[in-house]
């Protein structure tokens, strides 16, 4: 009897060992198919090029902005926290509703930590793999930061006297906050990632989603500009031209088409998309200004191009995307622009003018170019183009934020809500988006 | 050759060893004189040698003595005690056959826990045992039903949110992991739909409640455990032949249940709307999108093209119908369920054998729709070598086919189906009626739809073949030592088969939508011809068990039983799906099309899409390696001592190797009082108090320490359509771990001498640590929520059950009673719920972690009446009556807001009372739920300003100063405001109390037994009627609505049936 205890227990243990063994391979399999641990170049390249995510841009700088009114039936379809962006509320999101732009920023921001993360660890790849998702991903990071700069807090040359703060994420721990940070602290980061980032992006891109070199210099381009720093913005985007890129000739566009360019064209340096807004952004609900509209000359090809006529209101058609949504990417005629306006104000106008010169030869019907002007006079005429060409491009309200700040453009924004007068006072201190109350603790 | 002599020498020192020299053995079983079941358990005194043995699952037992004449006594509760005079050796196996003692019927009953069987009077833990009887009371065609309002401390949870969470047994021990009780069915766990079990193959059903009886299934334990035993043969009987059938009528779906308000006020609130220009620019849009009929008759008088008179004929119209009326006409009608069973067993010396056949045929309560069931099953079991080796094989094969071809429309709560003279009419689903007229003539297909026409032209079905193959062999080593395998191979097939013929609006419309019009030419991208989808799933799951089993008795005073066993699960799945387009069902064809170019809507060019593919593809793999052991120790048949340990390793995502296995274990001890000699007066009766500790578990398979993630492509409609990306389903968690529940349960157990009297009372406490729960994360995370461990709770409660035999003569009666307390409180949770958190949580359902607080629990914003001029509701906002509507959602905090109590009842239970007459047998059941708390609906003048009908309590709203005193309704306000209704509808005027009585069903039953009546063809035969969801007694709240079905009434059903053994 012992004997056989001894045996069954011998028996035992060779069964327990033996499955043990076995079940090394056995327990790894992975649950789904669908779900994995990404370990390869590719499947990290695949969260980098989950542009849906990534490229998706905040809507706030949209709905806040002067670029379209609508009617007061059409405002009560808004629904709750668009109807309270378009009164420029700047706690727009009630309780329960996600507040899309931070929350969305943050992904972004999340999505790159976890690439960078990766290549922290030092996994055995290419160089040139690793180098080309080290650029995107810091890129990535840069960008998000940046729209949440201009959203959340003050600009850098307001001051840091009682300066509002956001979290900063630099791992990919959901249970921390690694800090928080301020205009200027943001600013310093964004630069340096981005810094970083531009050697490392590809000239040319697999595809039209991802960021390419020209397009991290266009980025570079439009942050210096919106810092002041007119010397470095045009730095930037003379890079930008070597990339080849040609502006569309407007005159040779059929108007009569639904969106007369089609998305990924000639002139789009960086893309980047926001995403249709329901009703906000659709053209039965979100119209132009007329008289911004009236403004164009007869021969300016750019009112065909942008504006279709939708029951007696001026609805818009002219998206980069080539569909309802929203481009608010880079495109060529931004990096002119952001050319003019830089030499313009470094005091070199003729230079600025040439530039202005180039976009508007493509825009207008026999075009003449600019006779010389003065400095301020230039700068005016140079403005008036960016605003008539970048209308519905998620800019106008990081414009208004600059304008108001450095040069103390600051003109008081009026809506009808409700049959009262809402308004917005372009006062540095109102440009500042409230950061969701459940963040702070 | 060498070898082969030291191998026989081996085996015949083996033989020598079992056979001894001048001990010879006497084998023998027990069995039921009634039914010739085995007894197991029973005991087996051999004269005065005080040589013992108990008999096992079998009814075997095997003593060895001196050759001789012996006295052998057996003792079996429940059985009359045996004596008989025996030689040994004994030339044959020793059949013993009991008589149940009529004077002591009590435990007789047999635990099953999946492992082994336990006869009632050994167990330590928690166990509810429902036999043949019980489980074929209830008429239903699922398995779920029937453990309700028979099984103390089960319920069947109702109310929003329950879809997912049907049954919890002893409140809910997770938080949001896996909710569902671990189902085994015939030893193994079940991984199939639990449609696929056929009622009527039901033996027996084993409810595992606590840690002594459910620990031995480890990780998946930690919400209760079923075990279902499915019919086999007997040993030793002729072929019985048994047939039941029953047919089941169910009440006419009631579209009315919920009260919806006027439909002239509605139609007068969309001619308000369409007044202030709220659908202008739908209707200029681009879209086209389809307006209210009431819109489009607005507009057809504003534009000239009906006259005023023609408009307010139309709109009179729409004030006087309703659809509810139109689908009740046409599309309800009433359920009914047949089902048929038919089953063969019997046995012969060492076999037994089961066959069964059950067929299910249900047409549904919409028009066309219906759903079918074969099920198929064999047993076999063979013995051999005396007994030694038993080797058993089944089969269980379903079949299910259903169609749900055919859908409620959805429209205009005005809208007619069909004119006067029964024609149908049509209605406008994505573009409006405007648009499709003014394509008329476009070449493009006809774009009205007809809901009437498609009743029953949609084939929408779906086949599933579920299939089990079990065998097992068994060994008895040396007496008591017993070794098994045993093997199980699980598969299920699935198929959906759609095809939508081109008459179809769906295909019409998706044809319509892709097809471009240039100078007259129409061209399809999306061809003509109908649309086939396909999807396939295919999953299959091996399950190997090696166990070894040990039983030794020491002259009757000590008896011990030991398990150990492993065990090795490998699950997996994969599903696939696509689409046709162009088929052609009579020839079997189909067309390619162009899946990577954008076409542009024909209705609006402006926007553009790929089409649809429908392809897709998952799969899934779940492995499991197990070790577990149980043992059982019992002193003088009075003392029972347990213990069992469970250590389960699975491939949980992510977890390093060391964190995927977690031992679970659990002790238990017993004590039977009656058997004490101190307790004489307690003679003949049965007092049992038993006590166990110890941790089950749960876990949830979505879940990875690891980051993992999801990848996909870009869809049809993107910028960039079908490019693979990634996005990340789960940030990396390095503490994840699995759920442990700690489960404290002790009992007593009581039988009255003469069995009249019974009743078991049960309290328990569980403490749920590690739970796994969902909650909002910061927004700066980049995840709107996190899953994690972060919370523990705590559960008691109380089970109680009394059966009393009033009248024992001609005329029985008998009561029984359940009673079940649970509550539960979070004990600690490591996220602070933020107030806006909480008041976010208000507008669902979901469970609320708040420490001190049940899991489920209803809050409210506290009250303040209307206000007397305007009739506006009004909230507190620091203590003061207010208006400002978001002051109050933000201020709202866990100390200003109003707890009511839980959402899910704490008191429940049922009383069952059964009357017996000759053959006649009638039994009603009332079941109770007290102690919860829910949410009325009410007006939602939100939507109802954006055009949606909205609640019956519109018409007794405020109207006028004066108002608020016989009414609690705001008045309608001048525009929608979103958190005006937020506040309202989950404001402390809208929360009721839930608590309520209902008679659930009734059965009256007439049975004929040939042994009364000897001209009867059958051996036996019952006739019976079951009628189910009767009402409701009585309840708490003044809400016309039955506090558990708020959405949707609970339909009374009668059903007719027979049983008949041959």
């Amino acid at each position: 009897m012992r004997k056989l205890i001894k045996n069954l227990k011998a028996m035992g243990f060779a069964a327990v060992a033996a499955l043990t063994i076995s079940c090394e391979g056995f327990l790894d399999e992975k649950p789904s198919k669908s779900i994995l641990v990404p370990e390869s170049v590719a499947e990290f390249e695949a969260i980098l090029d989950n542009y849906d995510r990534l490229s998706n841009t905040a809507p706030l700088p949209f709905l806040y902005s002067d670029d379209y009114w609508t009617t007061e039936p059409n405002w009560l379809r808004f629904s709750p926290w668009q109807q309270r962006a378009y009164a420029w509320s700047m706690e727009p999101y009630l309780l329960e509703e996600t507040p899309q732009d931070y929350f969305n920023l943050y992904r972004r921001i999340f999505m790159a930590n976890v690439v960078l993360e990766k290549l922290d660890e030092g996994p055995d790849w290419k160089q040139e793999d690793i180098d080309r998702l080290r650029g995107r991903a810091l890129f990535f990071r840069a960008s998000g930061y940046f729209e949440l700069a201009v959203l959340f807090l003050a600009h850098p040359a307001e001051g840091t006297a009682s300066a509002p703060k956001i979290p900063l994420k630099s791992s990919s721990r959901f249970d921390r906050v690694d800090g928080w940070l301020d205009a200027s602290q943001a600013f310093a980061m964004i630069l340096a990632d981005l810094t970083t980032a531009l050697p490392l992006l590809p000239e040319k891109t697999a595809l039209p989603t991802q960021p390419s070199r020209f397009g991290g210099y266009a980025l570079m381009a439009r942050i210096y500009l919106y810092l002041g720093d007119y010397g470095k913005a045009a730095e930037s985007a003379e890079q930008v031209l070597e990339g080849g890129f040609e502006l569309i000739d407007y005159a040779k566009l059929n108007m009569d088409l639904a969106f007369p360019v089609s998305g990924f064209n000639s002139e789009v340096v960086l893309f980047s998309f926001m995403g249709s807004q329901s009703m906000v952004t659709s053209n039965n609900a979100a119209f132009v200004d007329s008289l911004l509209v009236r403004d164009y000359d007869a021969t300016d090809y750019r009112s065909k191009f942008l504006f279709r006529n939708t029951a007696g209101f001026h609805s818009f058609k002219g998206n980069y995307t080539g569909t309802p949504d929203i481009f608010s990417g880079i495109a060529l005629d931004e990096v002119l622009l952001v050319l003019a306006e830089a030499n313009v104000r470094l005091g070199q106008v003729d230079e600025g003018l040439v530039y202005l010169d180039r976009l508007l030869g493509k825009r207008i019907a026999d075009y003449q170019p600019m006779e010389s002007m003065e400095g301020e006079e230039a700068l005016e005429t140079v403005l008036d183009h960016r605003r008539k060409s970048l209308l519905f491009r998620g800019q106008r309200w990081m414009d208004l934020k600059r304008f108001s700040v450095l040069d103390s453009k600051r003109p008081l924004l009026q809506r009808k809500i409700n049959g009262e007068t809402v308004g917005f006072e372009a006062q540095p201190g109102n440009f500042r988006v409230m950061v969701p109350s459940s963040e702070i603790q | 050759m060498k070898k082969n002599l030291i191998l026989l020498t081996a085996l015949l020192c083996w033989a020598q060893l079992l056979l001894g020299q001048d001990i010879v053995p006497l084998r023998g079983k027990v069995l039921s004189k009634e039914d010739g079941s085995p007894l197991p358990g029973a005991l087996v005194v051999l004269g005065d040698s005080k040589k013992m043995a108990i008999a096992d699952e079998e009814g075997i037992f095997e003593l060895s003595a001196p050759e001789g004449l012996y006295s052998l006594k057996v003792s079996y509760l429940g059985m009359l005690a045996l004596e008989l005079e025996v030689v040994v050796p004994h030339a044959e196996e020793l059949v013993l056959l009991m008589e149940p003692d009529v004077q002591s019927l009590h435990g007789v009953t047999v635990m099953s826990t999946g492992y082994q069987d336990l006869p009632a009077e050994r167990v330590t833990g928690s166990f509810v045992a429902l036999d043949r009887d019980l489980v074929g009371r209830r008429v239903s065609t699922s398995l779920v039903d029937r453990l309700e309002d028979v099984t103390p401390g089960l319920i069947l949870n109702r109310g929003p949110n329950t879809g997912r969470d049907q049954i919890s047994i002893r409140g809910r021990s997770t938080l949001f992991a896996n909710t569902a009780p671990l189902i085994i069915v015939d030893n193994f766990p079940y991984d199939g739909p639990l449609e696929s079990i056929n009622p009527n193959d039901i033996e027996q059903i084993t409810v595992l409640k606590d840690a002594a009886a459910a620990s031995i299934w480890g990780a998946r334990a930690g919400n209760g455990v079923i075990v279902v035993t499915t019919r086999s043969g007997t040993r030793g009987s002729a072929p019985r032949v048994s047939f039941n059938s029953n047919v089941n009528l169910f009440e006419e779906t009631d579209p009315f249940y919920v009260p919806q308000m006027n439909m002239g006020d509605f139609v007068d609130i969309q001619k308000r709307l369409f007044e202030s220009n709220f659908y202008r620019s739908q209707e200029i849009s681009p879209s086209k999108p389809a307006l209210p009929q009431v819109v489009e008759t607005l507009i057809a008088e504003r534009d000239g093209r009906i006259t005023a008179e023609e408009s307010e004929r139309r709109l009179e119209g729409f004030k006087g119908s309703d659809l509810r009326s139109e689908l009740l006409r046409y599309y309800y009608r009433p359920r009914i369920n047949q089902q048929y069973a038919l089953q063969v067993s019997g046995g012969g010396a060492a076999n037994t054998y089961l066959f069964s056949l059950g067929y299910d045929d249900n047409l549904h309560e919409i028009e066309g729709n219906g759903d079918s069931r074969w099920t198929l099953q064999g047993k076999n079991s063979w013995n051999f070598l005396d007994d030694r080796l038993t080797w058993t094989a089944g089969i269980y094969l379903s079949k299910s086919k259903g169609n749900t071809g055919t859908q409620v429309p959805q429209d205009d709560p005005y809208t007619r189906l069909a004119d006067d003279s029964g024609n149908a009419l049509p209605i406008y689903f994505t573009v409006s009626q405007r648009y499709v007229e003014s394509m008329a003539s476009s070449g493009l297909l006809d774009w009205n739809r007809y809901p009437l026409e498609e009743i029953g032209t949609l084939d929408i079905m779906d086949e599933g073949l579920d299939a089990r193959f079990q065998t097992g062999l068994s060994f008895r080593m040396l007496e008591g030592l017993q070794a098994e395998a045993s093997y199980q191979y699980w598969t299920n097939r699935g198929r959906d088969r759609a095809l939508s013929p081109q008459s179809s609006f769906y295909v019409r419309d998706m044809i319509n939508r892709f097809s471009q019009i240039e100078d007259g030419v129409v061209t399809r991208p999306l061809p003509l011809g109908d649309i086939l989808d396909l999807a396939e799933s295919d999953a299959y799951s091996h399950t190997l068990r090696g166990m070894l089993t040990y039983r030794k008795n020491w002259e009757g005073k000590h008896q011990l039983s030991l398990i150990a066993g492993t065990e090795i699960r490998d699950l997996q799945s994969e599903s696939n799906s696509f689409r046709y387009y162009g088929y052609n069902d009579q020839l079997g064809t189909s067309k390619a099309v162009d899946f990577l170019t954008r076409f542009p809507y024909v209705y609006n060019p402006s926007l553009s899409a790929t089409l649809e593919s429908n392809q897709s593809h998952s799969g899934f793999t779940d492995r499991f390696v197990s070790f577990y052991g149980n043992g059982g120790y019992t002193f003088r048949n009075k003392l029972d001592l347990t213990a069992s340990i469970r250590k389960d390793q699975s491939n949980f995502f992510g977890l390093d190797a060391n964190r995927r296995g977690v031992p679970l274990w659990s002790v238990g001890a017993g004590w039977t009082l009656s058997e004490e000699r101190f307790a004489g007066f307690l003679k003949g009766s049965y007092l049992k108090w038993k006590a166990s500790y110890g941790y089950s578990g749960n876990l949830d398979k979505s879940l990875s320490a690891e980051m993992t993630a999801s990848y996909f492509n870009m869809s049809s409609f993107a910028l960039l359509p079908n490019i693979p990306a990634a996005h990340i389903s789960n940030p990396p968690n390095p503490n994840l771990s699995w759920e442990k529940v700690a489960i404290w349960n002790t009992g007593i157990d009581f039988e009255s001498a003469t069995g009249k009297y019974r009743a078991s009372l049960e309290a328990y406490r569980k403490k749920g640590v590690d739970l796994v729960g969902r909650y909002d994360a910061m927004f700066s995370s980049g995840f709107l929520s996190i899953t994690s461990n972060y919370a523990s709770t705590q559960t008691s409660g109380v089970d109680l059950v009394l059966g009393a035999d009033w009248l024992p003569g001609k005329l029985k009666w008998r009561t029984d009673f359940f009673y079940s307390r649970v509550s539960d409180e979070v004990t600690q949770v490591d996220i602070d719920y933020s107030a806006s958190a909480l008041a976010a949580s208000v507008y669902n359902a979901n469970a609320i972690p708040v420490v001190g607080k049940p899991i489920f629990s209803v809050y409210s914003y506290p009250w303040a009446g209307l206000n007397p001029d305007t009739g506006s509701p009004r909230g507190l906002l620091d203590g003061e009556p207010s208006e400002n509507y978001s002051a109050i959602l933000s201020a709202a905090s866990l100390e200003n807001m109003v707890y009511h109590g839980p959402a899910r009842p704490t008191d429940f239970g049922a009383m069952r009372n059964t009357l017996q007459w000759r053959g006649f047998s009638l039994s009603a059941n009332v079941s109770y739920r007290f102690g919860y708390y829910y949410r009325r609906r009410s007006v939602n003048y939100f939507t109802l300003l954006r055009g949606q009908i909205g609640h019956g309590d519109y018409e007794r709203r405020w109207m006028e100063p004066g108002d608020e005193e016989a009414t609690q309704i705001p008045a309608l306000p001048a525009s929608a405001n979103s958190q005006q209704n937020t506040f309202y509808s989950n404001s402390a005027v809208l929360v009721e109390k839930g608590d309520h009585i209902r008679l659930q069903d009734i059965r009256l039953g007439y049975g004929m037994e040939k042994d009364r009546m000897p001209w009867l063809p059958f051996a036996r035969i019952e006739l019976y009627g079951y009628a189910n969801n009767l009402g409701i007694l009585w309840k708490a709240s003044d809400d016309v609505l039955d506090p558990d079905f708020q959405t949707s009434k609970p339909l009374r059903s009668f059903a007719f049936g027979l049983r008949m053994d041959f």
